[in-house]
């Protein structure tokens, strides 16, 4: 029985039928999740909810179905995150920090809630201020790079939330975005990559991170471009997946981490489009929905959400087109910030 | 990276009392130590008795993830319970409560947050008294991250959490032993954890933040190139490799190009030795041999020995490719560095 819904589906009907895309049960697996069906597991995933609800809500707008988690109730739960200094916990009661304020906006932006942010949010200066300012104190005025909490742990991750939240919001102007550029510019390695800081070892992830961060600053001149495609290209193993660096194991989410950055950069087509579509399809639960790292383990949203990302990444029939920076629909893109990517 | 629970673990969570696991778990695990402890999880292949929720010997634990799960549960309504406001005569409940939370999950921040806001909490007590504190915190987080525990060896919270207690042992002048700390933690994490990324880029910020002088650097960068020469395929200790040597930090070239010559001639040599056709071994020899960093009978015998290399694996894509990789990104990424350019004869002392 085919599951492939959507139109064009001109490429996907040359596969066979366990590599097609199963759109449905992968909507209903990320419904499941927000049942609290397995009161357990919600337990266990308490401290990254929000993180969660953004891969989901992201991974069900690519699949066209925006309106499958309700949205009232994600507004409400994703402000009852917030703390009075701004920012948002992963849930109620847990410590702010900057990678869930990112989702928090994210979230608030594909749903088109910012202005109940504005209404209904907490700290000083009130909405999308409050959470600017948040967001601006964790910026290292000296080096330019950010902290993900008030205890001070700097990760080139952090400077790519905050530029994301904060463009979203159309408040980049509360930090300081040369001395961010320039600290970006610092950790690039002589072997094309980026690191969690400078000197540090080259990791596609970490690489997305600088990349994204330098794209939202209009800066990407400042890429080697080939250099860095050559480090990305060099991901893609045998069996078609991509790996975060040399020797690792393929898992399906560097298909995102991968290939965004080389999307950004121009160079999506320095890896093998179809092989990598083919072995990201061999790691989703055709039946029961979602993606696993890779084929045959269990599925979990995470990858789920860098699956689908990845194969709209390669205009994988039956997905919206993703935003190659911000990791969301195209579309909020283009509402939230009034332009063309 | 999933979370998520298998189905026979949860099948198997019926008719047990979380509350009596909790406290057996947690006594177990926070009791006072001088030492280590050693942590392993144990998995439904090794069931224990009925009533045993964790087996102990000196300083090595063992515990069945399903009791853990259990423990999980009533940990964290004991800690969200008490994290707002806590009575002085149940800190150590939160503490113990925060432990059980992150072995089940190492990147719950809040329990991470919490041990550093009890430990700031502390009021003023005496120095002395401060740093028995911060040694037993360091004792926590370094039994997490040299446990056998796929997760937490790698833990980017755990790893931020040690250097924030570093930073505040620094602040109360405690020593700090850059070889003891190499050997039995950081080492070890980067060992029971191949390719551990916030393993090496915490050995990074050692160096570079907590006073280590020149004579050690230079110590433990002979160490780590044994180390890499011992674990060939992994990408971050020749990554670190490449740091030591890099010429990021200063300008002072000249000797840094002695060193990078003469570690390269040892992993080039061994390479060719052995046949190493490992990834991580030729990235790192590639980019060394670019750097323009090296002396001229490098780069020769650099494209030689893939040449060489390449005639001997004729069937192995793979290997091939990490050759050929290598040699046609030197091509596209040599420097050539003229006034640094370091001369066969002058290395001779060197060496010595």
């Amino acid at each position: 029985m085919s599951l492939v819904s959507g139109p064009g589906r001109a490429g996907a009907t040359a596969l066979p039928e366990e590599l097609q895309l199963a759109i449905e049960p992968h909507v209903k697996y990320i419904q499941s999740l927000d049942s609290r069906k397995d009161e357990l597991e919600y337990w266990l995933t308490e401290h990254l909810r929000l993180n969660g609800l953004y891969w989901g809500l992201t991974a069900l707008h690519l699949l066209s179905r925006p309106d499958a988690l309700p949205r009232d109730e994600t507004i409400k739960f994703v402000l009852s995150c917030q703390h009075d200094n701004g920012g948002f916990g992963a849930a109620p009661g847990h410590d702010a920090h900057l990678l869930y304020t990112c989702s928090a906006i994210q979230i608030l932006a594909m749903v088109d809630a910012l202005d109940d942010l504005d209404n209904l949010g907490k700290g000083e200066g009130g909405g999308r201020v409050a959470v600017g300012k948040y967001i601006a104190g964790l910026q290292n005025r000296e080096t330019g790079t950010f902290a993900g909490d008030e205890w001070g742990e700097e990760d080139t991750r952090f400077i790519l939330c905050a530029l994301n939240a904060l463009s979203l919001l159309h408040l980049l102007n509360v930090v300081d975005m040369n001395k961010a550029v320039d600290y970006v510019v610092s950790c690039a390695n002589f072997d094309g990559g980026y690191g969690v800081s400078p000197g540090a070892e080259s990791h596609s992830g970490q690489i997305y991170a600088c990349v994204g961060a330098l794209s939202i600053a209009g800066r990407l001149d400042l890429v080697n471009k080939d250099k860095l495609g050559r480090w990305l290209s060099e991901r893609q193993v045998e069996a078609g997946g991509l790996n975060g660096r040399p020797e690792k194991l393929e898992d399906v989410c560097y298909s995102w981490w991968v290939g965004s950055s080389l999307a950004m950069i121009g160079r999506l087509h320095w890896i093998d489009g179809p092989k990598l579509a083919e072995y990201i399809l061999k790691c989703q639960d055709p039946k029961e929905g979602g993606f696993a790292d890779r084929p045959g383990d269990m599925v979990d949203v995470f990858h789920t959400v860098f699956s689908i990302a990845g194969l709209s990444l390669l205009e994988f029939p039956g997905v919206e087109e993703v935003d190659p920076c911000y990791c969301m629909p195209k579309s909020v893109i283009e509402r939230v910030l009034g332009r063309n990517g | 990276m999933s979370r998520a629970l298998d189905k026979e673990i949860v099948a198997s969570l019926q008719n047990d009392d979380p509350t009596s696991i909790y406290e057996d778990i947690s006594s177990a695990l926070c009791q006072d130590r001088e030492e280590l402890l050693e942590i392993e999880f144990l998995g439904k292949s090794h069931p224990l008795p009925p009533g045993t929720n964790f087996l102990l010997d000196e300083n090595s634990i063992a515990i069945p993830k399903v009791k853990l799960v259990q423990a999980f549960v009533v940990a964290r309504q004991i800690f969200f319970n008490l994290v707002d406001d806590c009575p002085e005569d149940k800190l150590h409940v939160l503490r113990n409560s925060a432990t059980v939370i992150l072995l089940m999950d190492p990147e719950h921040i809040t329990a991470a947050n919490s041990r550093k806001r009890l430990l700031l909490r502390a009021g003023a007590p005496s120095p002395e008294m401060l740093k028995a504190m911060l040694r037993k915190e360091l004792l926590f987080v370094d039994s997490f991250l040299t446990a056998r525990l796929h997760r937490h060896t790698k833990s980017p919270t755990l790893w931020g959490h040690r250097r924030w207690i570093l930073e505040k042992c620094q602040t109360v002048g405690m020593g700090y032993d850059i070889q003891q700390d190499l050997h039995t933690i950081i080492l070890v994490a980067a060992e029971r954890h191949p390719r551990n990324y916030y393993a090496w880029s915490h050995l990074r910020w050692v160096v570079q933040n907590l006073c280590v002088e020149d004579k050690t650097k230079s110590e433990i960068s002979l160490f780590i190139k044994d180390w890499c020469l011992r674990n060939p395929s992994d990408i971050s200790g020749f990554s670190f490799l490449l740091f030591c040597l890099a010429p990021f930090e200063t300008p002072e070239n000249v000797p840094r190009s002695e060193a990078s010559t003469f570690v390269c001639e040892e992993v080039l040599g061994l390479a060719v030795s052995f046949k190493w056709t490992y990834e991580s071994v030729w990235v790192f020899l590639r980019t060394i041999v670019a750097t323009g960093l090296v002396a001229n009978s490098q780069r020769s015998a650099f494209l030689e020995a893939i040449n060489n290399l390449l005639a001997t694996c004729q069937d192995e894509p793979k290997a091939r490719s990490n050759l050929k990789n290598a040699m046609r990104w030197f091509e596209e990424n040599q420097q050539t560095n003229v006034s640094l350019r370091v001369k066969d004869n002058d290395l001779a002392s060197v060496q010595g």
